[in-house]
């Protein structure tokens, strides 16, 4: 049993390295990787239980239930995908720390994602066309734009106390990583709706 | 280490343990046969692969300290090539038995494949809380039977039982005859098994489906061929008619209380589906699903608080003064 | 580099080092009694009240099954009615597997995995708490309830349509779905965390493969949380909550619905789960023999593989919970061949232990006598689950006391043995004291008696006809004999159990002193004094091979590198690249905090809320998003952060 420790040795200093960082060499750009690796498989189990759900039904939607309408649904992808190289706009300024520019876009982006739930709003409880207890196509239906919007509204939370901390400050190194981050995620978020806005909208609109 | 003679003891003690006529190590056809037969097989191979790792943990153990003991030198580069030939050996022997075992369970699964080209019976069970209900289909209406709590099949040619549910998910296990299958609503599944020779045969619903889980048993009763068609025969007979005025009155209450609303005999207006047919409720061994031996005693008991027999089940108290129990009680008891 | 000679016991480098060390020990030191109780985000102290809380349940749900086996000890017995009995194995099942079994391995994750890899801190401190207070809000939700005789009564896997608002109604069933919702979010955080500390803050040199087994075991069994736990997570939080609470019909099969969704989404989960349970043990046992055979674990790129290779096939398995229900022939034959295929990497992983002590110089100490029980016992467990992967017998034993054999041998052999292990092997690092040996021995000894003496008269039991999850059992069957017997079992395990608890709290106490070292052990986390400082380690360890603190097998390294230069005056962790772990930058952490306190008690009115109304997600969100504000407000404290209205500097 030894009560001493081992005799230190110096062997580096790491006084020098960066304070903040981006990209994967920012510790925090990993949390928000492990969120998006644990949404982003939740919807794909959601979408797998709307394809499962599909085997107890002869037609899809079944006979007596209204097909989605693909006007607005249609609007609130395309916006989402032309916002896409608006955000890597905001990314680049996050990386160069430039702050009049990453203000206005972070209020942008805010603004964008408010219009987002809105417009998902009006999907649920306009285009879907079905409430979710009518049966277990609307349950499904219900589940998968619901789960996603949910994460629109957790994303817009997040904006919204993004731009409060850049206009009333005090702003900080890392809240440009964050701003990054966010961006990212805002990819994430489109990305992961357009193959949801297929399965929902377009699919039961097939003959 | 206590597990060894514990193994033996107890392997020693399934002889003489639990009762033969529900036991997965009794088997009375040639299903459970086939699934007991791959039971010993793979007992013999997992006792011989477990002595055999937990001798050569001993073994290393017991050698490592003797070696430490007489503080030999040790070769780092000896020891380091013999454990790699000996994990090595060990992690090839491994492969090469558990596929084994999947080669004899290939077997086994093509053993009991369904035997649909021959001859067979076909019944169909659902699973209720904490009931089964029996039909005996026939493509003539009037030679189908609807039966409850007791099922009835031949020896000696394949039973195709059809399970599916009426409420939650059960499931249908009889140990000497097959593995089981899940009675599940919507959904319809094929168990099918033979028995060797007549006899009574324990089966129990094996899914947690609520309260009275636990009380939900079904005699198994299998007839030499001949007998099961004598038996057959006095099933499809409507209810025999009540035998004297004490019964007659019995049927009356029967039909003008609430016991109708929930219970059906053929050959009487009573037709509800809600409970168990009681039309042979006379022959029938058990009474609410193998819970109590029938008898006049126990029906009335279990008439009068069904609840403190079997807490949570659906059937409720019925009061009746004890001129009229005992009439009620007469004509159940004619009901062969 | 020269060797300070003159301060044989302390870290001294330079010449201002006690005025350095002061303001480390300042900073890092958490507030004092109750608001440092609620405002902590040191590692160490949320995971000493996770592992304790997790040891809580564990005594109240061993209690459960303690009345379980009283009642079936006799036929007929009625000690406990129908009810009562079905919220006991319900909540002995639920709170096993989601209060405990994970839990507790997270916790000792928590708390070793940033020594072990020589890191100040884990990467997310507030986030940790926030974990905490949400397992412990899941774990009272169901306690409290099943108290008030309002407790889930479905089983802990709670199928449908039995768990559906037709056949249960009442709450009972929400709030099992919404304990499941707090214990998912706590495990989902602390794999997130656990992850980010492992791939970006280990040690300078500590390249992957030189990482430490129990290390790898934990970075695998994060990843599979993450992929795992969201399957759960929708089908009782989204699926079947909304079925009972706003009428959806997912598992309705009048309107379209399935019930075997319900089986299928679950045991996407719940397979994985046991190995999630599992895999950590697997990474004690590495430690616990590495430390006692004094000798480096053989054939670490094999054993990381099997790992790696066991994690991967976890997730192919799930079916064999569902051969007795109408699926098709052909998947039946993928999974009996996954589920027999796993057996070979566990199986190669035990003969690499088992040489491991074979060359090795083994001290039989209790932590080491536990990682023998477990090879012995969870070996019997591993070959009944192999024969289960057969259709044919497993149809015969599924749902029989036969299952409830293997799982308890797996569980307990598997996960109890080596949790007990890595007790005894790293309480002088948690307290400074070491754990008495003599009671730790009967500890052992009972545990292993009544382990095998409850769980293998059930495998006969199941063979003899006796199904799952009955209050009780006619005479007839002849059950009784062999259920008295594991009643007795289970009443030694009990008194093992409380073997346990005296000598852990006699030992802390009065335990025999330990020091930094008492095994000479070859990890990082014995470099840190016992307990560890608030910070870990004043300068962060160097790492030169899969054994830093030994130069050759089994003897202490003469000296340790370190490397120098992060902050004092604020709390600074070490951030390294992923494969190689070279330094790339510092990253400063927050300050302790309330708010991880209070996110958890809106998320908690929320989703107790959502037992009883869909609208408490709406007001739910709206507190989140205060609790959001207070967490994410920056305070300012620190000028250096701050950024200048031009193009900043970096």
């Amino acid at each position: 049993m030894s009560m001493t420790s081992t005799p230190r040795i110096p062997a580096g200093d790491v006084s020098e390295l960066p304070t903040s960082a981006f990209g994967n060499r920012d510790i925090m750009w990993w949390g928000t990787l492990g969120f998006m690796v644990i949404e982003g498989f939740t919807l794909v189990i959601c979408a797998v239980v709307h394809v499962y759900l599909r085997k107890n039904f002869a037609t899809w939607p079944p006979e007596g239930t209204m097909r989605p309408s693909v006007v607005v649904p249609t609007v609130q992808v395309s916006l989402m995908l032309a916002s896409l190289p608006f955000m890597h706009w905001v990314r680049r300024r996050a990386y160069e720390r430039d702050l009049a520019r990453v203000r206005r876009g972070i209020t942008g982006a805010a603004l964008l994602t408010v219009c987002f739930d809105l417009l998902r709003a009006w999907e649920l409880l306009r285009s879907l066309n079905v409430r979710w207890d009518a049966n277990a196509y609307g349950s499904a239906q219900w589940l998968v734009v619901g789960s996603h919007g949910t994460l629109l509204a957790i994303q817009s939370m997040e904006l919204i106390g993004m731009m409060a901390i850049f206009w009333l400050g005090p702003v900080e190194k890392k809240h440009f990583s964050d701003a990054a981050d966010i961006a990212n995620y805002w990819a994430f978020i489109v990305l992961t709706w357009v193959p949801l806005y297929v399965l929902c909208f377009l699919v039961p609109n097939w003959r | 280490m206590s597990a060894r003679p514990l193994l033996l003891g107890c392997v020693a003690l399934a002889g003489c343990g639990g009762a033969r006529n529900q036991s997965a190590l009794a088997p009375e056809g040639p299903v459970a046969g086939e699934v007991a037969s791959l039971w010993w097989f793979a007992l013999a191979v997992a006792t011989a692969v477990y002595l055999a790792t937990v001798g050569a943990l001993a073994w290393a153990a017991w050698r490592a300290r003797r070696r430490a003991a007489r503080g030999e030198a040790t070769d780092p580069a000896r020891d380091h090539r013999r454990m790699t030939v000996a994990v090595s050996v060990g992690g090839a022997l491994t492969v090469v038995i558990l596929l084994g075992f999947f080669v004899r369970d290939l077997a086994a699964a093509r053993a009991l494949r369904i035997p649909v080209t021959r001859d067979h019976v076909k019944i169909r069970v659902t699973g209720h809380q904490w009931w089964w209900s029996i039909e005996y289909p026939h493509p003539d209406p009037s030679q189908r039977v609807t039966d409850a709590n007791e099922l009835h099949v031949p020896t000696g040619i394949p039973v195709l039982v059809e399970v599916t549910s009426h409420d939650v998910i059960h499931s249908l296990w009889a140990p000497n005859l097959a593995g089981k299958k899940d009675l599940i609503p919507r959904y319809v599944d094929t168990l099918w098994f033979q028995v060797d020779r007549p006899g009574v045969y324990g089966a129990q619903c094996a899914e947690f489906c609520g309260h009275q889980h636990a009380k939900m048993a079904l005699p198994v009763v299998a007839h030499a061929p001949r007998d099961y068609a004598g038996w057959l025969a006095r099933a499809r007979r409507p209810a025999a008619e009540p035998s004297d005025s004490m019964a007659r009155r019995g049927r009356e209450i029967f039909l003008s209380g609430p016991c109708a609303l929930c219970h059906a005999i053929t050959g009487t207006p009573a037709g509800s589906r809600v409970g168990p047919e009681l039309t042979h409720l006379a022959s029938r061994r058990t009474l609410a699903a193998g819970t109590l031996p029938n008898g006049k005693g126990n029906l009335a008991a279990w008439i009068l608080d069904p609840q403190r027999i079997k807490p949570g089940t659906a059937m409720p108290a019925t009061a009746l003064p004890p001129a009229d129990l005992e009439a009620l009680l007469a004509y159940l008891g004619g009901l062969q | 580099m020269t060797t300070e000679t003159s301060a044989p016991v302390a870290e001294a480098i330079g010449s201002d080092d006690d005025a350095a060390l002061a303001e480390l020990e300042r900073v890092w030191r958490p507030r004092p009694g109750l608001r440092g109780w609620l405002t902590t985000t040191d590692h160490k102290a949320i995971a000493r009240r996770y592992v304790v809380t997790a040891f809580v349940w564990f005594a109240l749900a061993g209690l459960n099954a303690v009345v379980m086996r009283l009642q079936l000890a006799q036929p007929e017995r009625g000690l406990v009615g129908p009810d009562r009995y079905n919220q006991l194995f319900t909540v002995h099942g639920s709170a096993m597997m989601f209060l405990f079994a994970v839990p507790v391995m997270q916790a000792m994750a928590i708390y070793l995995v940033p020594l072990l890899v020589g890191a100040r801190n884990i990467s997310y401190p507030r986030l940790n708490a926030f974990g905490y207070w949400m397992f412990l809000i899941g774990g009272v939700l169901l306690f409290a309830s099943f108290y008030l005789n309002m407790g889930p009564d479905t089983g802990w896997f709670a199928y449908v349509p039995l768990s559906g608002p037709q056949y249960t109604p009442g709450k009972r069933a929400d709030v099992w779905a919404q304990m499941v919702t707090f214990t998912e979010i706590a495990g989902l955080v602390a794999a997130v965390e656990l992850l980010a500390t492992i791939f970006k803050t280990r040690a300078p040199g500590m390249s992957l493969d030189r990482m430490p087994l129990y290390v790898w075991s934990i970075l695998v069994t994060s990843l599979m949380i993450l992929f795992a736990l969201p399957a759960v997570a929708i089908a009782s939080t989204l699926m079947l909550a909304m079925d009972r609470l706003v009428a959806t019909h997912f598992f309705n099969p009048a309107e379209g619905g399935d019930p075997l969704l319900w089986q299928h989404l679950f045991w996407f989960f719940g397979h994985p789960e046991v190995y999630i349970m599992f895999i950590p043990g697997l990474g004690f046992v590495s430690s616990i023999v590495e430390t006692f055979a004094r000798r480096r674990v053989f054939g670490y790129p094999v054993m990381v593989a099997s790992l790696v290779l066991t994690g991967f096939v976890a997730f192919g398995l799930w079916v064999h919970h569902m051969f007795a229900t109408p699926i098709p022939q052909l998947g039946r034959g993928f999974f009996t061949a996954a589920s027999v295929l796993i057996a070979i990497p566990t199986g190669v992983q035990i003969f690499c232990w088992i040489a491991t002590i074979w060359s090795g110089r083994p001290r039989f100490a209790t932590a080491m006598l536990f990682a023998i029980g477990f090879i012995v016992v969870f070996t019997i467990g591993g070959i009944t689950g192999v024969m289960q992967a057969s259709v044919a017998f497993d149809l015969q034993v599924h749902d029989t006391f036969f299952v409830v054999a293997h799982f308890h041998y797996v569980i307990l052999g598997g996960v109890l043995f080596p949790l007990f292990g890595a007790v005894y092997l790293w309480f002088p690092k948690f307290t400074g004291r070491l754990l008495d040996e003599r009671l730790g021995r009967w500890h052992v000894a009972l545990f292993f008696i009544g382990t095998n003496l409850a769980f293998f008269p059930m495998h006969l039991l199941g063979l003899q006809g006796m199904p799952r999850r009955i209050y009780t059992y006619r005479p007839e069957l002849g059950w009784g004999d062999l259920n008295l017997l594991a009643t007795v079992g289970a009443a030694i395990i009990g008194v093992s159990v409380l073997l346990f608890v005296v000598n852990v709290l006699r030992s802390r106490r009065h335990g025999a002193l330990a020091g930094d070292d008492p095994w000479q052990g070859s990890t990082l986390e014995w470099a840190a004094t016992s307990p560890p400082a608030t910070y870990n380690f004043r300068d962060t360890p160097v790492c030169r091979s899969v054994t830093p603190l030994w130069s050759g097998d089994g003897e202490p390294a003469e000296a340790l590198p370190v490397v120098t230069g992060l902050a004092t005056h604020r709390r600074q962790i070490l951030v390294t690249t992923v494969l190689d772990a070279v330094p790339d930058n510092r990253h400063n952490h927050p300050a302790d905090t309330s708010a991880p306190f209070w996110m958890a008690a809106t998320l908690g009115v929320t989703f107790i809320g959502a037992i009883f109304t869909p609208w408490a997600y709406v007001i739910g969100f709206a507190l989140a998003g205060i609790a959001f504000a207070i967490w994410a407000w920056p305070r300012g404290d620190h000028p250096e952060d701050a950024v200048l209205p031009r193009r900043g500097e970096s």
